[in-house]
Protein backbone atom coordinates (compact mmCIF):
# COMPACT_ATOMS: atom_id res chain seq x y z
CA UNK A 1 0.00 0.00 0.00
CA UNK A 2 1.01 3.55 -0.78
CA UNK A 3 0.77 6.68 1.40
CA UNK A 4 0.63 10.24 0.44
CA UNK A 5 3.29 12.70 2.81
CA UNK A 6 4.78 16.19 1.83
CA UNK A 7 8.77 16.24 1.39
CA UNK A 8 9.85 19.72 1.11
CA UNK A 9 6.47 21.23 0.15
CA UNK A 10 6.00 18.41 -2.49
CA UNK A 11 3.45 15.56 -2.19
CA UNK A 12 5.37 12.61 -2.47
CA UNK A 13 3.40 8.78 -2.60
CA UNK A 14 5.79 6.61 -0.60
CA UNK A 15 5.35 2.51 0.50
CA UNK A 16 2.94 2.30 3.98
CA UNK A 17 5.00 1.61 6.98
CA UNK A 18 8.85 3.29 5.78
CA UNK A 19 11.04 4.54 8.56
CA UNK A 20 12.98 7.76 8.37
CA UNK A 21 15.89 6.55 7.96
CA UNK A 22 14.67 3.88 5.09
CA UNK A 23 13.13 6.96 3.52
CA UNK A 24 16.34 9.37 3.80
CA UNK A 25 18.21 5.81 2.42
CA UNK A 26 16.24 5.21 -0.61
CA UNK A 27 16.44 8.88 -1.43
CA UNK A 28 19.96 8.97 -1.45
CA UNK A 29 20.22 11.30 1.16
CA UNK A 30 23.53 10.73 3.88
CA UNK A 31 21.46 11.54 7.07
CA UNK A 32 25.04 12.56 8.78
CA UNK A 33 24.95 16.31 7.83
CA UNK A 34 20.72 16.53 7.38
CA UNK A 35 18.02 17.30 9.71
CA UNK A 36 14.87 16.52 9.61
CA UNK A 37 11.40 17.83 11.01
CA UNK A 38 8.53 15.82 10.86
CA UNK A 39 5.32 17.23 11.11
CA UNK A 40 7.14 20.37 13.01
CA UNK A 41 8.85 18.89 15.40
CA UNK A 42 13.07 17.94 15.14
CA UNK A 43 13.68 14.68 14.77
CA UNK A 44 16.78 13.83 16.81
CA UNK A 45 18.92 11.55 14.73
CA UNK A 46 18.60 8.53 17.17
CA UNK A 47 15.35 8.15 15.99
CA UNK A 48 15.21 8.47 12.55
CA UNK A 49 15.12 4.26 12.59
CA UNK A 50 11.75 4.66 14.99
CA UNK A 51 9.84 7.39 13.32
CA UNK A 52 7.70 5.75 10.88
CA UNK A 53 5.88 7.61 8.22
CA UNK A 54 1.75 7.77 7.85
CA UNK A 55 -0.38 9.19 5.63
CA UNK A 56 -0.37 13.52 5.44
CA UNK A 57 2.79 13.63 7.27
CA UNK A 58 4.69 16.51 6.49
CA UNK A 59 8.55 15.87 6.38
CA UNK A 60 11.24 19.25 5.73
CA UNK A 61 14.85 18.02 5.42
CA UNK A 62 17.42 20.75 5.51
CA UNK A 63 21.18 20.65 5.09
CA UNK A 64 24.27 23.23 4.50
CA UNK A 65 24.06 25.05 1.39
CA UNK A 66 26.86 27.81 0.39
CA UNK A 67 25.72 31.42 2.43
CA UNK A 68 27.33 34.36 3.60
CA UNK A 69 26.29 37.32 5.74
CA UNK B 1 52.11 36.62 19.85
CA UNK B 2 49.67 35.35 22.44
CA UNK B 3 46.60 36.80 20.90
CA UNK B 4 43.88 34.43 20.67
CA UNK B 5 40.29 35.04 20.51
CA UNK B 6 38.16 33.34 22.00
CA UNK B 7 33.81 33.00 21.80
CA UNK B 8 32.11 31.06 24.58
CA UNK B 9 35.17 29.83 25.60
CA UNK B 10 36.23 28.27 21.94
CA UNK B 11 39.79 29.45 20.92
CA UNK B 12 39.04 30.44 17.32
CA UNK B 13 42.21 30.11 15.01
CA UNK B 14 41.31 33.39 12.81
CA UNK B 15 39.98 36.80 12.74
CA UNK B 16 39.19 36.92 9.66
CA UNK B 17 35.63 34.41 9.24
CA UNK B 18 33.94 33.72 5.29
CA UNK B 19 30.94 32.82 3.76
CA UNK B 20 30.60 30.02 1.27
CA UNK B 21 27.88 32.31 -1.06
CA UNK B 22 28.08 33.19 -4.25
CA UNK B 23 31.08 31.74 -5.64
CA UNK B 24 31.89 30.38 -9.31
CA UNK B 25 31.98 26.61 -7.81
CA UNK B 26 32.73 24.68 -4.82
CA UNK B 27 36.61 24.47 -5.82
CA UNK B 28 36.84 28.14 -6.17
CA UNK B 29 34.95 28.31 -2.37
CA UNK B 30 37.47 26.11 -1.51
CA UNK B 31 40.91 27.60 -2.66
CA UNK B 32 39.74 30.94 -1.35
CA UNK B 33 38.58 29.84 1.78
CA UNK B 34 42.09 28.53 2.01
CA UNK B 35 43.63 31.32 0.95
CA UNK B 36 42.08 33.61 3.41
CA UNK B 37 43.07 31.22 6.52
CA UNK B 38 39.57 31.47 7.98
CA UNK B 39 38.90 29.07 10.69
CA UNK B 40 35.08 30.01 10.93
CA UNK B 41 32.45 29.75 7.70
CA UNK B 42 29.37 30.26 7.56
CA UNK B 43 26.81 28.08 5.91
CA UNK B 44 23.10 28.50 4.77
CA UNK B 45 20.48 26.24 5.67
CA UNK B 46 18.02 24.79 2.87
CA UNK B 47 15.84 22.27 2.15
CA UNK B 48 17.62 19.53 0.47
CA UNK B 49 16.87 18.74 -3.51
CA UNK B 50 15.62 15.20 -3.23
CA UNK B 51 14.67 14.91 -6.76
CA UNK B 52 18.50 15.51 -7.90
CA UNK B 53 21.03 13.72 -5.85
CA UNK B 54 23.49 13.64 -7.85
CA UNK B 55 24.83 17.47 -6.77
CA UNK B 56 27.73 17.66 -5.06
CA UNK B 57 27.48 19.27 -1.51
CA UNK B 58 29.00 22.34 0.21
CA UNK B 59 31.16 19.65 2.83
CA UNK B 60 32.52 17.43 -0.17
CA UNK B 61 35.17 20.15 -0.40
CA UNK B 62 34.86 22.11 2.82
CA UNK B 63 35.72 20.09 5.51
CA UNK B 64 33.37 20.37 8.75
CA UNK B 65 36.12 18.48 10.80
CA UNK B 66 38.58 21.43 9.90
CA UNK B 67 36.35 24.74 10.39
CA UNK B 68 34.14 26.31 12.67
CA UNK B 69 30.71 25.66 11.25
CA UNK B 70 28.55 28.85 11.60
CA UNK B 71 24.97 28.27 10.02
CA UNK B 72 23.02 31.62 9.52
CA UNK B 73 19.47 31.85 9.17
CA UNK B 74 19.63 34.32 6.09
CA UNK B 75 16.38 34.70 4.64
CA UNK B 76 14.69 34.18 7.69
CA UNK B 77 12.03 37.76 8.34
CA UNK B 78 10.57 36.36 11.77
CA UNK B 79 11.90 35.37 15.11
CA UNK B 80 9.74 32.08 14.66
CA UNK B 81 11.46 31.40 11.42
CA UNK B 82 14.88 32.18 12.75
CA UNK B 83 14.70 29.96 15.84
CA UNK B 84 13.07 26.95 13.59
CA UNK B 85 16.17 27.27 11.44
CA UNK B 86 18.38 27.67 14.17
CA UNK B 87 17.18 24.55 15.61
CA UNK B 88 17.18 22.76 12.39
CA UNK B 89 20.71 23.41 11.99
CA UNK B 90 21.89 22.41 15.12
CA UNK B 91 20.04 19.41 14.73
CA UNK B 92 22.31 18.40 11.76
CA UNK B 93 24.62 18.23 13.86
CA UNK B 94 27.27 19.92 12.76
CA UNK B 95 27.67 23.18 15.09
CA UNK B 96 25.84 24.88 18.07
CA UNK B 97 26.95 28.01 16.90
CA UNK B 98 24.65 30.36 14.76
CA UNK B 99 24.69 33.78 13.27
CA UNK B 100 21.76 34.84 14.25
CA UNK B 101 19.99 36.80 11.43
CA UNK B 102 16.15 38.63 11.32
CA UNK B 103 15.61 40.70 8.04
CA UNK B 104 13.38 42.93 8.41
CA UNK B 105 13.50 44.40 4.68
CA UNK B 106 14.17 42.80 1.21
CA UNK B 107 16.04 45.91 -0.17
CA UNK B 108 18.19 46.56 2.23
CA UNK B 109 18.72 43.76 3.87
CA UNK B 110 18.69 45.44 7.32
CA UNK B 111 17.85 43.53 10.29
CA UNK B 112 14.59 43.83 12.69
CA UNK B 113 16.41 44.31 15.94
CA UNK B 114 12.76 43.82 17.68
CA UNK B 115 12.31 40.17 15.97
CA UNK B 116 16.92 39.73 16.66
CA UNK B 117 16.07 40.46 20.12
CA UNK B 118 13.25 38.20 20.86
CA UNK B 119 14.79 35.12 19.15
CA UNK B 120 18.11 35.92 20.48
CA UNK B 121 17.09 35.02 24.01
CA UNK B 122 14.82 31.94 23.08
CA UNK B 123 17.84 30.26 21.45
CA UNK B 124 20.11 31.41 24.46
CA UNK B 125 17.76 29.95 26.51
CA UNK B 126 17.83 26.65 24.68
CA UNK B 127 21.75 25.97 25.13
CA UNK B 128 22.99 27.89 21.22
CA UNK B 129 26.21 29.80 21.26
CA UNK B 130 23.90 32.84 19.80
CA UNK B 131 26.16 35.89 17.71
CA UNK B 132 23.44 38.18 16.23
CA UNK B 133 23.58 40.45 13.35
CA UNK B 134 22.34 43.69 14.11
CA UNK B 135 22.98 47.35 12.97
CA UNK B 136 25.83 49.08 13.89
CA UNK B 137 23.63 50.80 17.05
CA UNK B 138 25.28 50.60 20.36
CA UNK B 139 22.12 50.44 22.29
CA UNK B 140 21.20 47.52 20.69
CA UNK B 141 24.74 45.39 20.77
CA UNK B 142 24.05 45.73 24.85
CA UNK B 143 20.68 44.69 25.05
CA UNK B 144 22.04 41.80 22.71
CA UNK B 145 24.74 41.24 25.16
CA UNK B 146 22.44 41.32 28.14
CA UNK B 147 20.36 38.56 26.56
CA UNK B 148 22.97 36.42 26.83
CA UNK B 149 24.59 36.36 23.34
CA UNK B 150 28.11 35.50 22.89
CA UNK B 151 29.27 37.89 20.42
CA UNK B 152 27.67 40.73 18.72
CA UNK B 153 28.23 41.28 14.91
CA UNK B 154 27.32 44.91 13.92
CA UNK B 155 27.13 45.55 10.32
CA UNK B 156 29.87 48.17 8.73
CA UNK B 157 27.29 48.75 5.75
CA UNK B 158 24.36 46.81 4.05
CA UNK B 159 24.95 43.16 3.02
CA UNK B 160 26.73 42.60 -0.49
CA UNK B 161 27.26 47.00 -0.40
CA UNK B 162 31.07 46.79 -0.28
CA UNK B 163 30.54 50.67 1.03
CA UNK B 164 33.09 49.97 3.76
CA UNK B 165 32.85 50.69 7.20
CA UNK B 166 30.15 53.59 7.20
CA UNK B 167 30.19 54.92 11.19
CA UNK B 168 33.69 53.88 12.53
CA UNK B 169 32.03 56.06 15.38
CA UNK B 170 29.34 53.70 16.74
CA UNK B 171 31.62 50.76 16.17
CA UNK B 172 34.21 52.41 18.76
CA UNK B 173 31.43 52.98 20.81
CA UNK B 174 30.31 49.17 20.42
CA UNK B 175 33.49 47.85 21.51
CA UNK B 176 33.25 50.58 24.58
CA UNK B 177 29.59 49.22 25.32
CA UNK B 178 30.18 45.48 25.32
CA UNK B 179 32.46 43.16 26.88
CA UNK B 180 32.09 40.81 24.41
CA UNK B 181 33.88 40.03 20.84
CA UNK B 182 32.46 42.54 18.27
CA UNK B 183 32.92 40.99 14.89
CA UNK B 184 31.77 43.23 12.03
CA UNK B 185 29.49 41.39 9.97
CA UNK B 186 28.61 42.73 6.35
CA UNK B 187 29.92 45.89 4.00
CA UNK B 188 33.24 45.29 3.79
CA UNK B 189 34.46 46.00 0.30
CA UNK B 190 38.22 45.65 0.03
CA UNK B 191 41.11 45.21 2.30
CA UNK B 192 41.56 48.40 3.50
CA UNK B 193 38.15 48.50 4.88
CA UNK B 194 38.68 45.16 6.43
CA UNK B 195 42.25 46.55 8.22
CA UNK B 196 40.25 49.91 9.59
CA UNK B 197 37.45 47.96 11.02
CA UNK B 198 40.80 46.03 12.77
CA UNK B 199 42.21 48.80 13.92
CA UNK B 200 39.23 50.36 15.70
CA UNK B 201 39.78 46.64 17.78
CA UNK B 202 37.04 45.01 16.50
CA UNK B 203 37.69 41.47 17.54
CA UNK B 204 36.84 39.75 14.18
CA UNK B 205 35.53 40.37 10.38
CA UNK B 206 32.98 38.14 8.61
CA UNK B 207 32.93 38.61 4.93
CA UNK B 208 31.39 36.68 1.98
CA UNK B 209 31.08 38.83 -1.01
CA UNK B 210 34.00 41.45 -1.32
CA UNK B 211 35.70 38.13 -1.91
CA UNK B 212 33.32 35.29 -3.29
CA UNK B 213 32.47 38.66 -6.17
CA UNK B 214 35.98 40.15 -6.40
CA UNK B 215 37.81 39.52 -10.21
CA UNK B 216 39.76 36.97 -8.66
CA UNK B 217 38.49 35.76 -5.37
CA UNK B 218 41.25 33.57 -4.12
CA UNK B 219 43.66 36.77 -4.64
CA UNK B 220 41.00 39.22 -2.49
CA UNK B 221 41.28 36.17 -0.14
CA UNK B 222 45.11 36.61 0.50
CA UNK B 223 44.62 40.45 1.09
CA UNK B 224 42.13 39.95 3.11
CA UNK B 225 43.79 37.62 5.34
CA UNK B 226 46.42 40.15 5.44
CA UNK B 227 44.67 43.42 6.09
CA UNK B 228 42.77 41.73 9.16
CA UNK B 229 46.38 40.57 10.83
CA UNK B 230 47.84 44.21 9.73
CA UNK B 231 44.48 45.89 11.19
CA UNK B 232 45.12 44.17 14.31
CA UNK B 233 48.42 44.10 14.69
CA UNK B 234 48.27 48.23 13.86
CA UNK B 235 45.61 48.15 17.15
CA UNK B 236 47.77 46.19 19.30
CA UNK B 237 50.92 48.69 18.63
CA UNK B 238 48.76 51.36 19.10
CA UNK B 239 49.00 54.26 16.31
CA UNK B 240 50.31 57.89 16.78
CA UNK B 241 47.77 60.54 17.70
CA UNK B 242 46.77 62.33 14.62
CA UNK B 243 48.04 66.40 14.50
CA UNK B 244 47.69 69.12 12.22
CA UNK B 245 51.47 69.91 11.60
CA UNK B 246 54.74 68.10 11.26
CA UNK B 247 56.72 66.59 13.30
CA UNK B 248 60.60 65.84 11.77
CA UNK B 249 61.41 62.66 11.96
CA UNK B 250 65.13 63.43 11.47
CA UNK B 251 67.37 65.17 14.14
CA UNK B 252 67.31 69.08 14.04
CA UNK B 253 71.05 69.10 15.30
CA UNK B 254 74.02 68.22 13.38
CA UNK B 255 72.91 69.73 10.07
CA UNK B 256 75.64 71.06 7.57
CA UNK B 257 76.05 75.17 7.47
Amino acid sequence: MEITITINGKQHSIHDGLSLSSLLRFLGINSDRVAVEHNMEIVNKNDFNDTVLKENDTLEIITFVGGGV
Amino acid sequence: MNDILKIAGREIRSRLWVGTGKYKDFAETKKAIEASGAHVVTVAVRRVNITDRSKEGLFDYIDPEKYIILPNTAGCYTAKDAIRTAGLARAAGVSDMVKLEVIGDEKTLMPDNEALLEAAKVLVKEGFIVLPYTNDDPIMAKKLQDAGCHAIMPLAAPIGSGLGIRNPYNIRIILESVSVPVIVDAGVGTASDAAIAMELGCHAILMNTAIACAKDPVKMAYAMKMAVDAGRLAYLAGRIPKKLYASASSPLEGMIE
